[in-house]
């Protein structure tokens, strides 16, 4: 057994033994988990994926005569009017009015992170406090005072893959799906996956620090369509969707490099956006969890030509067989695809791993914990 | 060698049976990636080709004195690795494997060699980080 205050203080004294939950599974299989959870004080996971639940909030300051911003664009980009006079959300996902789907929110978001200049265009109807009708300014992040991604929800715990037995080429978030089972695609880092190291959320909730597209970020709070009561295999691995997070961040501190804008086709625009979370091993049973290993993780297949109600479940796999490049499904050998990278995931993990040796990042305590009993409604239905 | 050819004719030539002329004369094997006449009657034409090298500049001056602008090219496609981010969805568009995962350490390979310039990877790209350098 270990604290999270004797954590921190090997931490700081630059010796903690920090390992990534890739590494972690080799490890336990050669020295086995007794000495893993004495020797391992912290395992990092990672994440880089595409996630339309994202967006920022920005504060542009008072213009002078001042107004209230009720219609926004930002690069013809629509941005919210229902906040305070010169607060606004931009959703990732919004489309631009001249551009459509292939420039977005998300752009917005990463040009603003990479330093580059905007535009920002907003109409009110003028008051007795905010008389302005118009403005009009190029601004850069720099010019803002604040901005911060909120994620409303990212971090899937498990997600299903996809495929497509119709006759016809699918346009969807989890990208074109080719006709006649061509392809599989699938959105995930498997084992690297942060709630997949720690199913149960015992050391991930309100307030963990985590690393936010290069930012420090917190989880802010439980992610929507949180649904942590999901059935359970023997290694707490949810069967489908299960827990998510809702992520926040600064975006001042961010790097272009784990954050990015994605287009899919026909479907739209979303924010690609790289997560990091240190999982301190407090005890034998984190042991257990962070050393589940990609075979050991499985998945539904579904086939997404059906639209209404529940898609069938074609196959059940394992993330292994998903990251082999293919799947045999009714005799036939069908290629699969990942949505999210492994390759930025891995230098995530590693980052975190390496800011946690340096003594530059340390764990925190959740403030509040998640339950493992929500449940995601469908929406009500018609009376 | 193994290469990509692409041809730029004029109207003039479009009659020319210049398919026909490159197998049977240079012994050239020939695959047609893309095919196109515009509405001024102006060609283009992308091969895949595989021949000797002596033959292939042999072909090349042919196409040269029929007035044909005939170029090699190694690929259709670019990839922009500053935008890329190894997702790998391009990999579920391509069906001849050109585009492919290093499964140790997860970055985008590209063999161009394989590419049949289909330009299927392009639209799939969320990141917009494929073009096609050709047409
Ligand atoms: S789809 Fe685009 S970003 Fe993803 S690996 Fe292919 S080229 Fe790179
Ligand atoms: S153009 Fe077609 S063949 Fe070439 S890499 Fe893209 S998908 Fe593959």
């Amino acid at each position: 057994m270990k604290t999270y205050s004797e954590i921190n203080e090997k931490i700081k004294a630059g010796k903690a033994v920090v390992v990534t939950a890739e590494e972690v599974v080799e490890i336990v299989k050669k020295i086995g988990k007794k000495k893993a959870a004495e020797q391992i004080d912290v395992v990092t996971t990672a994440t880089f994926g595409p996630m339309c639940s994202s967006g920022a909030f920005l504060n542009f300051g008072h213009a002078s005569p001042a107004i209230r911003m009720e219609s926004i664009t930002l690069n013809g980009v629509p941005a919210s009017g229902g906040l305070a006079a010169v607060d606004t959300y931009i959703g990732a996902t919004e489309e631009s009015k001249e551009e459509g789907y292939e420039y977005g929110g998300a752009h917005v978001i990463c040009d603003l992170i990479a330093g580059k200049t905007i535009k920002l265009k907003a109409t009110g109807k003028g008051t007795d406090c905010y008389p302005r009708k118009e403005v009009e300014r190029e601004l850069t992040l720099e010019d803002l005072n604040e901005a911060y991604i909120y994620n409303p929800r990212n971090c899937y715990q498990n997600y299903a893959a996809a495929c497509n037995m119709s006759n016809r080429t699918l346009y969807t978030y989890m990208g074109p799906l080719l006709p006649n089972l061509s392809t599989v695609t699938y959105s995930t880092s498997g084992t690297l996956s942060p709630l997949l190291n720690d199913p149960y959320y015992k050391t991930i909730g309100v307030g963990t620090k985590i690393f936010l597209a290069g930012a420090e970020g917190f989880v802010a709070w439980r992610g929507t369509q949180f649904n942590s009561g999901a059935q359970r295999d023997e290694n707490g691995i949810p069967l489908g969707t299960g827990g998510t997070l809702a992520l926040i961040g600064d975006m001042k501190q961010m790097d272009p490099n784990f954050i990015a804008p994605a287009v899919y086709e026909k479907y739209g625009t979303s924010l690609f956006v790289g997560v990091g979370i240190p999982i301190p091993i407090l005890n034998e049973e984190m042991i257990d969890h962070v050393s589940v290993g990609n075979d050991q993780i499985y998945t539904n297949i579904l086939d997404y030509s059906v639209s209404d109600g529940p898609k069938p479940v074609v196959k059940r796999v394992s993330y292994a067989e998903l990251q082999s490049g293919s799947v045999e499904i009714n005799n036939k050998v069908v290629r699969t695809a990942p949505l999210a990278s492994l390759k930025k995931a891995r230098e995530i993990a590693n980052i975190l791993k390496d800011k946690i040796e340096k003594g530059e990042f340390t764990i925190t305590e959740p403030v509040q914990f998640f339950d493992t009993t929500s449940i995601t409604k469908p929406m009500k239905k018609e009376d | 060698m193994r290469t990509k050819m692409i041809l730029k004719f004029p109207k003039a030539v479009t009659n020319e049976p210049i398919t026909y002329e490159l197998i049977k004369k240079y012994d050239l094997r020939i695959n047609i990636l893309k095919a196109d006449i515009n509405f001024k009657l102006e060609g283009h034409l992308i091969f895949d080709v595989d021949g000797n090298s002596k033959d292939i500049a042999g072909a090349l001056e042919y196409l040269e004195n029929l007035g044909v602008e005939a170029d090699l090219i190694t690929s259709t496609i670019n990839i922009d690795s500053n935008k890329c981010v190894s997702c790998g969805l391009c990999t579920s568009a391509c069906a001849v494997k050109a585009l492919h995962l290093n499964r140790e350490d997860w970055s985008l390979n590209y063999t161009e060699l394989k590419c049949v310039g289909c330009n299927l990877c392009i639209s799939t790209c969320p990141t917009r980080a494929i073009t096609n350098t050709v047409w």
